[in-house]
């Protein structure tokens, strides 16, 4: 892992206004967020193969648009708006190409989840992951964020676009329904 | 963050979920192959750069587009000026040409020539005219009135004189 934590993000912006200091600024962005984003898209969309494909294709994204970022939201905020997008229109993607019912496609991506992947330990976490599988993509981003990433209503909102009692709404009926789906499994 | 905020908030909503993040630590179980995050920085960098020079070329090209595109309206331009100028010219000197070629053309006539043109179109002059004329004198002693002289001579003292002339008078 070569991330720095130290790095000032507005080191990185100010590297950004140097066209020669592009590149440096790029890598820096990897090494300050690409695990955080990789793990986002990855709790988003399942497997590792998928999640490789929408982490480089995010990645591209924010590359082109750096130039033109802002600074309205930090710049974790924008990434992150990026992979959510790239995650959700991945998962519709996904789903368009299956023939079952949008429920029954997010139950069949949960019975497609890997069960002997991670450590043995895991149990309840491989049910926690089926679980969330089993939601809808914009309740499952909120749920993702606020879940694993404890991000802040005020931060979800720019990043997703929907209003703070929305995001609210949204992460107590996904909650819900997590819990019910692990009250099963045991 | 706001951590406290949040577990707070889902130990309110949900006691067995706020359990099972305490006991992972808020990660998953998943894992990703050896050296993923590495390998991939390397990649993406190489990536981001391949485009930017591509981007740079496409910008490149579109600007060298544009110039080629900017050269004929130029040309255009000019062209277009040139061309209204010639027109305006060339209207001038043919309204020009017109007048001075007429003039030119009865200057050059004979006076034998004008005086056939008259006897040509005698029927459209009016008998004022060609009266005026004979008594000025500009037709000379042409022998175009020989015939009808005296006739146009009587018609024009009384179209002209006699409705002047008072009969009253003599009487």
């Amino acid at each position: 892992m070569v991330a720095n934590t130290m790095i000032d993000e507005k080191h990185i912006l100010l590297l950004l206004e140097d066209e020669n200091q592009v590149e440096r600024a790029f890598a820096l962005i990897l090494d300050k967020y690409q695990e955080r984003l990789y793990w986002h898209i990855r709790r988003m969309v399942g497997s590792h193969e998928d999640a490789d494909d929408v982490f480089q294709n995010t990645m591209i994204k924010a590359f082109r648009g750096i130039k033109n970022f802002q600074s309205k939201s930090t710049l974790l905020t924008w990434l992150y708006r990026i992979a959510s997008n790239e995650s959700i229109t991945f998962l519709n993607k996904r789903k368009k190409k299956t023939v079952l019912s949008i429920d029954n496609s997010d139950l069949a991506l949960s019975e497609r989840l890997p069960a002997d992947e991670g450590v043995l330990s895991a149990d309840a976490e491989q049910i926690l992951e089926k679980a969330i599988a089993c939601l809808p993509e914009k309740q499952r981003a909120v749920f993702v964020m606020r879940y694993y990433d404890e991000m802040p209503y005020q931060e979800m909102e720019k990043v997703l676009g929907t209003s703070v009692g929305g995001l609210k709404a949204s992460y107590h009926h996904a909650v819900k329904k997590v819990e019910a789906f692990v009250r099963k499994q045991f | 963050m706001e951590n406290k905020d949040v577990r707070k908030e889902l130990n309110e909503l949900s006691p067995l979920l706020s359990k099972l993040r305490e006991q992972s630590g808020g990660k998953d179980s998943k894992s990703v192959p050896e050296d993923y995050f590495k390998n991939i920085r390397g990649k993406l960098i190489a990536e981001a750069m391949s485009e930017e020079v591509n981007l740079q070329a496409d910008a490149e090209e579109k600007n060298a587009k544009q110039r080629t595109l900017v050269i004929p309206k130029w040309v255009f331009g000019i062209a277009a000026s040139f061309t209204l100028l010639m027109a305006v010219w060339w209207s001038f000197d043919l309204t020009m040409d017109k007048g001075g070629s007429a003039e030119f053309a009865l200057n050059d006539l004979s006076y034998e020539e004008l005086a056939a043109y008259v006897d040509d179109n005698l029927e459209s002059f009016e008998e004022n005219d060609l009266y005026t004329l004979v008594q000025d004198g500009d037709l000379g002693d042409f022998d175009l009135l020989d015939s009808n002289a005296d006739e146009l001579e009587m018609d024009y003292l009384e179209e002209e004189i006699l409705e002047e002339f008072n009969y009253d008078e003599l009487l």
